[in-house]
């Protein structure tokens, strides 16, 4: 089977960029800031593959560029090069070279993305049920009564009460909003979901029925996601496979099981035992 | 039922334009004499200086004209001087006019404490004291006209200096400053064509240049006040007459053609840093804020030209502010269409009114159909 | 200045259709272009006329654009040739454009310039419908910025409009947006009407005549050429509503000079308290009490 998405050299740098940029940062210069141009090297030269329905962590530091990953690759941000190459049923599209639109297109019916801040999701001055519905309404669904019917169906399998389905998303508890969020992700059934530190600040209780949530999503629908995180907990619990990384580099990948029981960098080593 | 006219709006007009003759006139206790258009043009100067300015024509007497026949009105003044305006051709474009050869009647700059070519304070009401006057209210004509004719009188010819080297020259010289652009895209004409968001930084220019002096101070302000940081540092303000060279007709050689008074503000910004390409491995510098309008309006001069700073930085970084928002702040500081959208109101709205009721007629139909009841009507009285 | 230069005397400097060619040859540019794209909201530079931002300068502007001597003109507003405002801007065209006939019924008129509302007798291909615009773009109530806007136009994206349409079912049970009502064009863009009631709306869908959109303020032209589709923007299991002139039994009001049962009716308030409902078209309210009576004396 053809991975749903190949990513090759994916890079963003912030600022000015100088040549010595990439050579000047990284896990070995202890810095992401190059010293040369004061430019930002939030991720670079990053690979992987992703199989359809499978989980991949990327796990790290905040400023690792864990989460300027899915951002480029969610075109909240544009990345300064690298490709990736995303294969829905037989078309495949070059995320970086589409126009505008093309990729407005693919975030509202193809992707899904849960932020770790609701407030990026979710519009509070609509009801939730309103949130669901404007997706399905960029998907074309145009009767009411469908869409009504729908929503409530998603945020039932979210475990979000459907009685609460009319208020604004601004009077729920953080995991619901959580909830919500998946719920939103969910409604065009995408085959790939973004899930970027999406436990963050939870509960310890409410954290575990939303990493189950997302198990049960990914058995029953079949998604491929990437989960982006800090905590070995969610990685060791949702994904497959996991990347480390440290100063906007990959320094470590391959199995989690593996990662978690071997690891074969000093930083990983020393992530791994401190939660140990 | 009683049966309603429908007819009268014709007489109705007729009546107020006669009524609003009649207070032109001073209405039937005050005795007053017609205003001369040469009183207001010299004597109101400042307000024919924001007319002309608002109005986007430089015309003063047309000016004057559109301040009596508006009763002082500055935005009906500026609105009918525009209208006049839409009835004629463009025939001409100048090329970009040098402000370093206006003749000035004051300059000042608060960057330096000396400028080649000196300050000159000029005709301000900076240092005035805002005390009433009263001898003013009973003013007889002699002293009136002799004031006005004995001014520069006894000054010597070659003490009235002719035009001022510009301040910012000698900060460009020091690379304090970006050089001047060396090639320049054609002036943006707002008259001709429409603004289309993002606009180029001469479209902003040319909006302000005629925008409404309150609505824009009130944008600008609300900058200086916190809601945005621009500092700014007035490297120098200038008041005077600017030459207005054409090409020749014939010759194609630029030839003087008149002159317009004019009040121009250029303003110093700190430097911040910049991400952009081409400013890649360049050295900070100062950045720069341009303002000029028509006549004498020096609060209109400065508020522009920390506007411009401000709009620079935001078509470049993003908006941070309300003021740095190139379209919050061109679609909202036009005179005319603010001031006639607000008026509108006052406007037959029957049939949409009539909407408005069916709506909410209609859910409150629901709300009692469900055994809800509107909230008012369970009021005890 | 000039101290020779005296201003004119009078008012003849001012040409045939008040704005200079140039602007007028604009402003036809930009009605074709208008056409060629249904529904599109096109720029162009709105020029100043003589009457308030507001009160009608961009439908003006496409009349006086587009008007010429052989043309008969009719302006209302809220349906009615004697309002202030059609009065007022019946007055300027008869000023600036001397040989142009000015005309209070429907039928006769080549050119009609209206506020507010549609004719009710459907309209033939010979005419051109020009309408005030106040607000050019439907998508201004969920996004404030015009650069974004043009993006979601161009994407036919309305998906957010129609959020707020089930937004309104969710909490009113009802569709509360009463005028202006978002109406797509032959099939993508979204337009604002102008602020008719839905009543005119249908009116709209399939039109005989060419219906011309001019927002002077807002800088926008835009057109739904004859033979196009114009539909509400609803939900397939909600059918769109116009508004109602039904009693509360059941009974459709009539209006209370000619009779009518078929038109959109003004509601009034008279002085002893009591309402009266009168057709908002005066034109057709003319024509309906013409055949009464002339119907009363045949009999």
């Amino acid at each position: 089977m053809k991975p749903i998405l190949d990513v090759k050299g994916l890079t963003r740098i912030h600022g000015t960029e100088c040549p010595s940029c990439l050579d000047m940062t990284g896990p070995e210069h202890n810095t992401n800031v190059c010293p040369a141009c004061g430019s930002v090297v939030a991720a670079a030269n990053v690979s992987f593959s992703l199989q359809p329905g499978e989980i991949l962590g990327i796990m790290g530091e905040s400023g690792s560029g864990k989460s300027t990953v899915v951002k480029t690759l969610y075109f909240d941000q544009a990345p300064s090069r690298g490709s990736a190459i995303f294969r829905d049923d037989d078309q495949s599209h070059e995320l970086f070279n589409l126009n505008g639109a093309e990729q407005r297109w693919l975030r509202n019916h193809r992707f899904g993305m849960v932020y770790q801040n609701p407030n990026l999701g979710l519009n509070f001055g609509i009801s939730a049920g309103g949130n669901i519905a404007e997706r399905l309404l960029m998907n074309d669904l145009n009767h009411y009564g469908d869409i009504r019917r729908r929503a409530s169906e998603l945020l039932t399998r979210t475990d979000v009460m459907v009685s609460r389905m009319d208020e604004s998303p601004k009077q729920f508890s953080g995991g619901m909003q959580q909830r919500v969020q998946i719920a939103k992700a969910l409604a065009t059934r995408p085959p790939l979901l973004y899930l970027d530190e999406v436990t963050t600040g939870l509960d310890l209780s409410v954290q575990a029925r939303i990493l189950d949530l997302i198990l049960e999503i990914q058995h029953e629908l079949g998604t491929a996601m990437i989960v982006v995180t800090h905590d070995l907990g969610v990685i060791r619990l949702l994904a497959s496979r996991t990347l480390v990384m440290k100063y906007g580099r990959v320094i470590e990948s391959g199995l989690t099981d593996q990662i978690l029981e071997d690891p074969q960098q000093a930083y990983t080593q020393q992530l791994v035992a401190s939660t140990l | 039922m009683g049966y309603v006219a429908i007819k009268g709006g014709e007489k109705a007009i007729d009546g107020a334009a006669e009524a609003l003759e009649a207070l032109r006139a001073g209405g039937p206790v005050s005795g007053s004499e017609p205003l001369s258009l040469n009183a207001i043009e010299h004597q109101l100067r400042l307000l024919t200086s924001r007319i002309m300015s608002e109005g986007g024509l430089y015309h003063p007497q047309l000016a004057a004209l559109a301040i009596k026949q508006m009763q002082g009105d500055t935005l009906e003044a500026g609105f009918a001087l525009r209208a006049y305006r839409s009835t004629k051709p463009r025939l001409l474009e100048t090329p970009p006019q040098d402000t370093g050869n206006m003749r000035l009647i004051r300059r000042i700059s608060s960057a330096f404490r000396d400028i080649p070519g000196g300050q000159m304070l000029g005709p301000t009401h900076d240092y005035a004291l805002r005390l009433m006057r009263f001898e003013l209210a009973e003013e007889s004509p002699e002293p009136f006209r002799k004031m006005a004719s004995t001014f520069l009188k006894n000054a010597p010819e070659e003490s009235l200096p002719d035009s001022f080297p510009k301040v910012l020259d000698a900060l460009r010289s020091e690379r304090l400053l970006p050089p001047k652009a060396e090639h320049r895209n054609p002036a943006f004409d707002i008259t001709r064509d429409p603004l289309i968001f993002p606009v180029s930084r001469s479209a902003a220019l040319a909006t302000m240049a005629r925008a409404e002096t309150g609505s824009m101070l009130a944008i600008a302000y609300s900058n200086m006040r916190g809601y945005g940081d621009i500092h700014p540092t007035v490297a120098e303000l200038r008041v005077g007459y600017l030459p207005v060279m054409l090409p020749h007709p014939v010759t194609g050689e630029l030839t003087e053609a008149g002159e317009v008074l004019m009040t121009e503000c250029e303003v110093i910004a700190m430097y911040e840093p910049d991400d952009t390409e081409s400013a890649r491995g360049a050295a900070p510098e100062f950045t720069l804020g341009y303002g000029a309008c028509f006549g004498h309006n020096e609060t209109k001069a400065i508020s522009m030209a920390i506007l411009d700073r401000a709009l620079q930085k935001g078509m470049r970084d993003g908006p941070e502010n309300p003021s740095e928002d190139p379209e919050f702040v061109l679609m909202h500081i036009d005179g005319v269409d603010s001031m006639g959208f607000a008026n509108h109101y006052k406007m037959p709205h029957y049939v949409t009114f009539q909407s408005d009721m069916d709506r909410l007629r209609s859910t409150r139909e629901k709300y009692q159909a469900r055994g809800e009841t509107p909230q008012e009507e369970t009021h005890e009285s | 200045m000039n101290p020779d230069y005296r201003l004119p005397h009078s008012q003849d400097s001012y040409g045939f259709g008040f704005l200079d060619e140039f602007a007028k040859r604009e402003i036809r540019r930009v009605i074709l272009k208008a056409i060629s794209i249904p529904g599109y909201q096109t720029p162009y530079a709105s020029r100043e006329m003589p009457m308030g931002r507001g009160f009608g300068t961009g439908g003006l502007q496409l009349t006086l654009s587009m008007i010429g001597p052989d043309d008969t003109l009719k302006v209302i507003d809220q349906g009615s040739d004697d309002s202030v405002n059609a009065v007022n801007l019946r007055k300027f065209a008869e000023l600036t454009c001397p040989e142009v006939s000015t005309t209070e019924s429907t039928t006769e008129a080549s050119l009609i310039q209206t506020r507010h509302r549609v004719p009710e007798i459907p309209l033939r291909e010979d005419q051109v419908l020009n309408l005030q615009v106040p607000y050019p773009d439907p998508l201004v109530i969920v996004e404030p910025s015009e650069a974004k806007r043009k993006i979601m136009h161009g994407e036919g994206d309305y998906a957010r409009l129609l959020t707020k349409l089930y937004e309104d079912l969710v909490k009113f049970d009802e569709i509360t947006i009463s005028h202006r009502y978002p109406t797509r064009i032959n099939g993508h863009y979204v337009i604002d009407p102008s602020p008719i009631p839905r009543y005119d709306v249908p009116g709209l869908h399939q039109s005989r005549a060419l219906l011309l959109f001019g927002a002077g303020r807002e800088k926008k032209i835009y057109a739904v050429p004859p033979y196009t589709n114009a539909e509400p923007l609803v939900f397939d299991d909600v059918p769109f509503r116009t508004e109602s002139f039904y009693t509360a039994d059941g009974q459709r009001r009539a209006c209370d000079r000619c009779g009518s049962i078929d038109s959109f009716l003004d509601e009034l308030n008279l002085d002893d308290g009591s309402k009266a409902w009168q057709c908002s078209d005066t034109d057709y309210c003319n024509r309906q009490l013409a055949r009464t009576e002339a119907g009363e004396a045949t009999q």
